[in-house]
């Protein structure tokens, strides 16, 4: 509850800050929006804003980066530079954003729902407040799929479910991605499950669940959609409460399995952390007229169809979510979880 | 259709002007950020993906991955000449290759050097081609438990890195192992040893830690004695004779390059283990195979051959499982897979069945590329030789500065600067006493992979997982590899 209030206090002194800000800008007493948008297209002209992925060149975060900078940069007039800060899983390059200058010129691609939850679960190295930051939009939703090895002995939802020996499932590390859904998904399900972890991404864990050495893993459509062909991984489920249009003969997790009342709490909440993937923040305190003027920029550049085109070629998901609607989603993942759920997903998430 | 037929096909598909060109252009690409010391093959593949957009599929994919092919040789020039690796793996080839230049016999380490990379890729590119047909099965071989075994052989040969004693190498074999601790630990992403600081969470980053190791005491020395690299009579520049030498001499030790080859093709279509490991591995099996172990690190031509072959023979094994499944083999691989798709491809198992020519053209690409690279860097080696009969005083600032500037633009962190020197302390320390630096990169490389892979075999298979059929056979395989000849040495001198 304290969260919620502080959070409106805070965004009262935002509004605050930002009329103050615009009034600066603008060098006139009442900054009407209309002026004030159009101080910030004037601010970002010519300028070099840095769109930082928190992990190496060449992941997806950054193949996401790299593919929207040349678009953004022509919709804000100036140049942006992708800059990779890899550390910590993105934690590191989270933490600088938190504190950097906000003059509206760095910003950040992240995942949402990870972010959310390194900070509900209080992981070591998180020392920013999601609740602060500016959040300018997010690039779509794409279905997690479970998927099993051609090798395992499971070939179903309802063999999994009815399993009398620990299922084996890969995955780079429990929290991140992967690990939580399959963490979830299982404990929903109540799967007896054996999660190894420790593989160096997506693409270790799945050439394992190929080579036989576990059965299963979970993966967003997009990336199951290359691993199903000629066979190569079986997909059994699709995680959401409608089919992914890649798969549209996959039948969901809701029509396949009935749930308790406290499954359906864990595959909603599984549900939600797939709805907020990748999303761009910027720092506390952005001056509302810049923040106003990037989000626009964004909603441009992701509704454009040739950066759209360009998407679809790369094989990737972009859809266009509000900053509300993904402020909306990680906070909710945040803050709706009583303490009995926070507990259980600690113990679901944190090894020791 | 015969397998002769398709070959044919690809090899003509292959042989166009536009091909040549994008890979005359990839290779020179490749040689200058190889040059720059921390820019590897990653980033420079980075900078240049988006260029082939709206490109030919064949050219597009030949100028990358001739970028990629050649870019550790233009490092492995520097590390001979400056004692400057250009990125981690060309570290190995300093040791023997710094104290061949100081003899001045810069141009003898350097032809050597080029010649088992020219061999080494060509290798690397036959046996691709060779494991085309049956791509699959042989990455499915190769699972969690190989990777650890692999990276348990190259700890083995830590004892043997040291100069000299056996003790020191352990030590410093044993630091590494140590500071590979620092940061998350892989298998539970628990974090340990980080001391409340961001930048440590993540333990040491590799470019840094050799970068400094091995640059710093480099550059300090050069600072310090203000004479030039080389002997003030460098034995005539570049001499023909060193040269032709240098050629010749991975072809003399032909076994030796075959197998560091056949090794870094192995280490290549694991996707788990990198190009770091893959040198030093290699670098470790020579010595110990050698029967002038002593030699090593002093001038050893053979120090210079093995992680040189190995390392290009590395990106032909790792072309393996990204075309075989579209999981690529390295780190530069996963780029090079944004660039199959960016050119509208799906490298699966359909995509062989459907695009072989094209897997045939990026095999020869590979081969010509190493080949063509090595001539071209043979060439470029001459002004470089010049440069370093400069005087020290004159030289130090310079590759400092471009040191210290390759090191920042790897991730743009001024905290790896500051790593840098640390390890260029520490260097110096560990050369003022004798112990060896090169097995503390190795313990630093392979501390993670052990630590890892043992941990996911144990997981996935419990404790007997080095009793599966495929396990024992690498593992008796890999011991066989490393002790056949001092064993049969022991045996004749029973007799």
């Amino acid at each position: 509850m304290a969260e919620v209030v502080d959070s409106g206090r805070r965004s009262a002194t935002a509004w605050l800050l930002a009329i103050i800000a615009a009034g600066a800008v603008g060098g006139a007493g009442f900054p009407s929006q209309v002026q004030a948008a159009g101080t910030a297209a004037d601010y970002y002209r010519g300028r070099t804003v840095r769109l930082v992925v928190g992990s190496g060149a060449g992941g997806g975060y950054d193949s996401y980066a790299r593919l929207l900078a040349p678009f953004l940069a022509k919709e804000l007039g100036g140049d942006v530079l992708v800059e990779n800060r890899p550390g910590a899983g993105g934690l590191l390059a989270l933490n600088q954003i938190y504190d950097a200058d906000p003059d509206g010129l760095l910003m950040m691609i992240v995942s949402g729902s990870g972010a959310a939850l390194a900070q509900l679960l209080g992981q070591e190295g998180a020392s920013f407040d999601l609740q602060r930051m500016t959040w300018i939009a997010g690039l779509g939703a794409d279905t997690p799929i479970v998927m099993l090895s051609p090798r395992s002995s499971f070939r179903s939802l309802a063999e999994l479910i009815s399993a009398d020996h620990p299922v084996k499932w890969a995955a780079s590390g429990r929290s991140t991605g992967q690990g939580l859904w399959i963490s979830v998904f299982t404990h929903a399900l109540a799967i007896p499950s054996n999660l190894i972890t420790g593989y160096k991404g997506s693409n270790e864990a799945s050439l394992a669940a190929m080579r036989g050495e576990v059965d299963g893993i979970i993966v967003t459509a997009s990336s199951a959609h290359s691993y199903a062909q000629d066979g190569q991984l079986l997909p059994i489920a699709a995680i959401g409460h409608e089919r992914s249009t890649l798969f549209p003969d996959l039948p969901t997790v809701f029509e396949q399995a009935t749930l308790t009342a406290d499954a359906s709490w864990w595959m909603e909440y599984c549900v939600r952390v797939a709805e907020v993937t990748r999303t761009i923040i910027g720092p506390p305190d952005l001056p509302a007229d810049r923040a106003r003027f990037l989000q626009d920029a964004f909603q441009k550049v992701l509704s454009d169809p040739a950066v759209l085109a360009a998407a679809a070629t790369a094989d990737r998901v972009l859809v266009y979510q509000t900053p509300d609607f993904v402020r909306g989603q990680s906070l909710d993942l945040l803050t709706g979880v009583d303490d009995a759920h926070r507990e259980t997903l600690k113990t679901l998430l944190v090894s020791e | 259709m015969s397998a002769l037929d398709i070959f044919a096909q690809g090899a003509i598909a292959f042989l166009r002007w536009d091909v040549m060109l994008a890979i005359l252009i990839g290779m020179s690409l490749g040689l200058f950020f190889g040059l720059l010391p921390g820019i590897g093959g990653v980033t420079a593949l980075a900078l240049l993906l988006p260029l082939v957009q709206g490109m030919d599929p064949l050219p597009g994919l030949a100028f990358l991955l001739s970028v990629h092919a050649v870019i550790y040789n233009g490092g492995s020039v520097t590390a001979v000449l400056f004692g400057v690796p250009g990125a981690p793996p060309s570290a190995a080839t300093l040791i023997d290759g710094q104290p061949l230049a100081r003899q001045g016999r810069a141009a003898y380490a350097i032809a050597a050097a080029l010649s088992a990379s020219a061999i080494g890729g060509v290798i690397g590119a036959l046996a691709l081609g060779f494991l085309l047909p049956v791509l699959k099965p042989v990455v499915f071989l190769l699972g969690s438990p190989e990777t650890f075994l692999l990276a348990l052989a190259g700890v083995a040969c830590l004892a043997i890195l040291g100069k000299g004693s056996m003790t020191k190498g352990l030590i410093a074999g044993g630091l590494g192992l140590c500071l590979a601790m620092v940061g998350y630990q892989q298998t539970t992403g628990v974090p340990r040893f980080w001391f409340g600081s961001d930048y440590l969470l993540d333990g040491f980053r590799v470019v840094p830690v050799v970068t400094g190791l091995f640059a710093i005491p480099e550059l300090v020395r050069l600072a310090m004695t203000g004479s030039a690299i080389g002997p003030a009579k460098a034995e005539g520049g570049m001499p023909a004779r060193q040269i032709v030498d240098g050629i010749l001499a991975p072809l003399r030790h032909w076994a030796l390059t075959l197998r560091c080859s056949l090794l870094g093709v192995l280490i290549g279509i694991i996707p788990g283990i990198g190009g770091e490991a893959s040198s030093f591995i290699a670098y470790g099996t020579a010595k110990q195979t050698a029967r002038n172990a002593d030699a090593f690190g002093k001038g050893a031509i053979e120090g210079v051959i093995a992680p040189e072959s190995a390392n290009n023979a590395k990106e032909g094994g790792a072309l393996v499982p990204t075309l075989a499944l579209g999981i690529p083999g390295s780190s530069g691989m996963v780029l090079m897979l944004g660039a199959f798709q960016l050119l509208g491809l799906e490298p699966r198992p359909r995509f062989l069945k459907t695009h072989m020519d094209l897997a045939i053209g990026l095999t020869l690409t590979l081969a010509v590329a190493n080949v063509l690279s090595a001539v071209m860097m043979l060439a470029l080696a001459r002004p470089l030789v010049s440069v370093s009969a400069l005087p020290g005083r004159v030289l130090a600032p310079v590759l400092m500065a471009i040191v210290l500037l390759g090191v920042y633009a790897v991730e743009g962190s001024f905290a790896d600067i500051a790593v840098t020197f640390l390890f260029g302390g520490l260097g110096l320390a560990m050369q003022g006493l004798g112990y060896g630096r090169a097995a503390l990169v190795l313990g630093f490389v392979l501390g993670h992979l052990v630590e890892t892979y043992f941990g996911i075999s144990l997981q996935a298979y419990g404790a007997g997982f080095l009793l599966r059929p495929t396990t024992l056979a690498i593992g008796l395989l890999l011991l066989a590899g490393m002790f056949w000849r001092p064993a049969v040495q022991l045996l004749l001198r029973r007799r």
